[in-house]
């Protein structure tokens, strides 16, 4: 090896109920504690007990915000690991695992060439202190802390506040056994060789998911009301809320079934608090009526779908960017709602305030693209600027309302399209929102007075009314730019949206680097209304420049490229889309435009 | 309090009345009965329309709100019950009612009615129950009888009906009572109590749809019905109020009054947040000052 690395990379897998995910939760915690930048993510199917489960960390002092591309470190629990993480070692990786305490036959045993497979007697080392197996994890964890040549103290550290509530003897047994598996790591293997700066005296970052930073940002946003039904992977931010969001003044409501979850947010919407739900794929096909509802009686709510592996049920714990043309396609007829895609972990905490803003300035539904990748892997991040955004209520009548605007019209023609909003508890104010079409004064004229000339008027008046609201946003919404290169200096414009925005941008840095292959990006955050002008601009500019252009996305048939299609006409002819459900590597971004447009 | 002696009072009739849409229902259909003994029912316990939010669905009977001087959520077919707890849960000040018909409730939202009716929100909900889709003229509802004949089932109806205060006694609603709208002062007296009523509050009422349900008409309740009250009914046992329930299908006989009530505490009284902080509509929309705290987990 010429160049020490400058990350390192660790993955710890086995079955479920193996305690994979705590264990990856403790190395985040020991590196961000050691003043690391850390990503991490798990890999996990639809089962409680037995499968195939892995949790990946990558740390560096700068900003990693991708996973890695191999694993210099692999805890294999299980002899699976072999089968299914061995083949992403990195040249010079170790693989420890242990033979005995965990049955691993030596026929399972293959690595690639290079790579050190260590059989470490960690149970047996863990039997010193305690029968519980789970307490090999520990030991195998110490051994970890030795190969990179972390501190043990940090990793002691944070045992000692894991076990805190279960007293001093299981914290005792516990660092004794990290400390049997640093030392034992110490007299048995060579350490990894890296170039990572360790300092542990630097205040830590906050280690947050995707889901956690939207949740965690609308509670910033004062968010007053969230209702959900449990699903993957969008049930963290339900989670969160009803943990930590209640402790802040949220009121969390579980509903039986997700239509009933978006009816309910409507209905707090209505009365007057900052609302929001949020699901996957399937309840998010049965909250699509009440999306055109809460449009229609312009009531600010904001709908997050973190999509998953579909069709169907399809892949619940899998990666999937395939939902797209279900959330704009969401609820019958012509209406003005907002579709934001979340682009990053830290992205998250000020999305879910904008969102909040957007849904109560201008009266509609935002809904949130975000997806199993974005949503459950987790990042450092830098200390978050709570005061970036303000609360913005829009045109909010909270007390009385003036007698300048007395009889009161809910529904009143203006020019940005928003009409003064009462809630319910306002005097002079009432009205009802309903979801037949109204007039101004939010009185039906769909039964009685339908047809008549009148009637026709103000059905032309009022869908003029709410669509105008569209054109008001994207004017409001920043147009997006390319990053990278400039026209003159590019070999490919890449374009990408939503949760991959970190990934590309590794890719490129990685073309750049080893393959001189120089990209701009086009990344997509606005889907509805869309800058059609623009992206339009930036795409007809490339071409006629002569550079190549491509498309990257996570679905079968390339829904934001014919997103982007429908919306300004031009087509992207080469795409690299991808459905297997798995996290999408940079490195293999860089193999798809090495094969494609050449490039050494 | 008499809601005739108009005079004296804060909230009187054309509160409720005046200045909304005039009800757009057939003449004669069961749903004016029911209008004027709820606007009654509200005069006379002295709500303010202006804190009140009647929410209903989708039907003939969910106009409702249209027609009632409160603010109101004509909402989605079938969504009255979770719209209405929506509004209690972010400002539990409000009276809140749910209003709707028998396809809206017990059809398409029996799942909403049945799981408001368990968590014990304190709204009223209110089902005009006409036994038959009105507004999509004339189909089997939830409750139509056996044998009956509508447009959606011409050789006669073979699903045996849902009977809905039964259900809300096993789904643990709070306050069961069924009103029929050709009789105003009882409806009226049951509505009062029923919106008084601390806890989820149901009100099955016999509501005909004189257009399209020529089998449950005014007439056939009039020689069926008879008032709970005067058989001696006790409500807080919930196993007589089950019985009194199946007088219809197992006797032919169709009570109305009150057929359980109990005290249990209520959704908002119990919920953490609420407990915690308050109303949250009248708390507002703020920025935390604990918003660091509550993540000091994710170090
Ligand atoms: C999702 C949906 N499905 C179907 C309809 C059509 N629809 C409107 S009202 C109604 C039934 C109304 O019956 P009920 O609730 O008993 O009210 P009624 O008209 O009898 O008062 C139906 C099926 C709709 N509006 N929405
Ligand atoms: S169709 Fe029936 S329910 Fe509808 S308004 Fe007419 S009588 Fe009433
Ligand atoms: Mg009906």
């Amino acid at each position: 090896m010429e160049l020490k690395p400058d990350e390192i990379s660790f993955r710890i897998s086995g079955q479920n109920g193996d305690g994979i995910f705590s264990a990856g939760d403790v190395f985040a915690k020991i590196c961000s504690r050691s003043g690391l930048n850390v990503h991490g993510y798990r890999s996990y199917q639809s089962v409680i007990r037995g499968g195939h489960v892995n949790y990946s960390v990558r740390a560096a002092n700068w900003d990693a915000k991708a996973p890695a591309d191999h694993i210099d470190v692999l805890i294999s629990i299980r002899g699976s690991g072999f089968e299914v993480d061995a083949p992403h070692m990195s040249p010079y990786g170790i693989i420890l695992y242990d033979s005995k305490g965990f049955r691993i036959k030596p026929d399972e045993i293959k690595v690639k060439e290079g790579v050190k497979a260590i059989d470490m007697p960690a149970l047996e080392l863990a039997s010193q202190y305690s029968n519980l197996k789970i307490v090999a994890n520990t030991v195998f964890m110490g051994a970890v802390v030795y190969l990179f040549d972390l501190d043990l103290k940090v990793f002691e550290n944070i045992l000692a506040e894991n076990f805190s509530k279960k007293g001093k003897e299981v914290i005792d047994l516990n660092v004794d056994s990290a400390r049997a598996g640093y030392n034992w790591a110490k007299e048995n293997v060579p350490q990894i060789d890296h170039d990572v700066k360790i300092d542990t005296t630097k205040p830590p970052k906050m280690i947050i998911g995707g889901n956690e930073s939207i949740a965690y940002g609308m509670v910033n946003g004062g968010l007053q009301y969230f209702a959900w039904y449990p699903m993957t992977p969008a049930s963290p931010i339900g989670q969160f809320l009803t943990s930590y969001g209640v402790k802040a003044g949220v009121a969390v409501k579980q509903m039986e079934d997700e239509i009933n979850v978006s009816n309910n947010v409507v209905g707090a919407a209505v009365a007057g608090a900052r609302a929001a739900c949020a699901t996957s794929g399937g309840g998010f096909a049965l909250m699509t009526e009440a999306i055109g509802y809460a449009s229609m009686v312009e009531a600010p709510a904001v709908f997050i779908e973190v999509a998953r592996g579909g069709p169907s049920t399809g892949l619940p714990t899998k990666q999937e960017q395939g939902d797209l043309h279900q959330l704009i396609g969401a609820s019958q007829g012509d209406f003005p709602r907002a579709i934001i895609a979340q682009t990053s972990v830290e992205d998250g905490f000020y999305l879910g305030q904008e969102a909040l803003n957007i849904a109560e300035k201008y009266q509609m539904p935002v809904l949130i693209a975000s997806d199993l990748y974005l949503g459950e892997h987790f990042e450092t991040v830098n200390e978050f600027d709570y005061e970036r955004i303000p609360i913005e209520r829009g045109k909010l009548i909270l007390d009385e309302v003036p007698e300048e605007q007395r009889p009161y019209k809910r529904y009143l023609v203006t020019d940005d399209g928003v009409s003064p909003r009462t809630i319910p508890g306002v005097k002079f104010g009432r009205y009802d929102a309903g979801s037949d079409e109204h007039d101004e004064f939010s009185r039906l004229v769909s039964d009685v007075r339908a047809g008549f000339p009148e009637a026709i008027e103000v059905r032309l008046q009022q869908m003029k009314k709410r669509m105008t609201k569209m054109d008001v946003l994207l004017k409001e919404l920043p147009a997006p730019v390319v990053e990278g290169h400039s026209i003159d200096d590019s070999d490919l414009l890449i374009v990408s949206w939503g949760s991959q925005l970190d990934i590309v941008r590794e890719a490129r840095a990685h073309l750049e680097k080893t393959n001189n292959i120089r990209t701009s990006h086009l990344h997509i955050k606005y889907i509805l209304p869309f800058h059609s002008k623009e992206v339009g601009e930036i795409l007809r500019s490339f071409e006629q420049k002569g550079v190549n252009i491509m498309m990257y996305e996570g679905n079968y048939t390339g829904q934001m490229a014919r997103h982007i299609r429908a919306e300004t006409g031009f087509e992207i002819k080469h795409k690299y889309l991808r459905y297997d459900g798995e996290t999408v590597l940079p490195i293999e971004i860089v193999k798809y435009v090495k094969d494609t447009f050449g490039g050494n | 309090m008499s809601v005739t002696q108009k005079v004296d009072l804060k909230f009187s009739l054309s509160d409720w009345k005046d200045n909304v849409a005039k009800p757009t229902w057939c003449p004669g259909c069961g749903d004016y009965g029911v209008l004027s003994a709820t606007r009654k029912a509200l005069v006379s316990l002295q709500i303010n329309p202006e804190d009140t939010m009647v929410v209903s669905g989708i039907g003939c009977s969910s106009n409702f709100p249209h027609f009632i001087g409160s603010y109101g959520i004509h909402s989605l077919h079938g969504r009255a019950a979770p719209n209405a707890i929506g509004v209690k849960l972010a400002n539990p000040d409000l009276t809140v009612i749910a209003a709707g018909g028998d396809g809206d409730g017990f059809g398409i939202g029996l799942g909403g009615f049945l799981h408001a009716a368990r968590r014990n929100f304190d709204i009223t909900y209110i089902v005009m129950d006409n036994q038959i889709y009105g507004l999509t003229t004339g189909q089997a509802s939830p409750t139509s009888l056996i044998g009956q004949k509508t447009k959606s089932t011409p050789y006669g109806n073979i699903e045996h009906p849902i009977n809905p205060l039964a259900s809300a006694l096993a789904a643990g609603a709070t306050f069961v009572a069924r009103a029929f709208s050709g009789d105003g002062k009882e409806f009226a007296e049951i509505m009062e109590k029923a919106i008084a009523h601390k806890g989820f509050s149901f009100v099955d009422a016999l509501s005909p749809c004189v257009t399209f349900n020529k089998l449950n008409t005014f007439d056939y309740f009039r020689e069926r019905i008879y008032k709970l009250e005067d058989e001696d009914h006790d409500p807080s046992n919930i196993m007589k109020a089950y019985e009194r329930t199946y007088d219809w299908d197992h006797n032919d006989r169709v009570p109305t009054g009150i057929f359980y009530e109990i005290s249990r505490p209520t959704y908002e009284e119990m919920d953490v947040t609420l407990k915690e902080f308050g109303n949250p509509v009248k708390r507002g929309a703020i920025r935390p000052k604990n918003i660091k705290d509550i993540a000091s987990h994710l170090y």
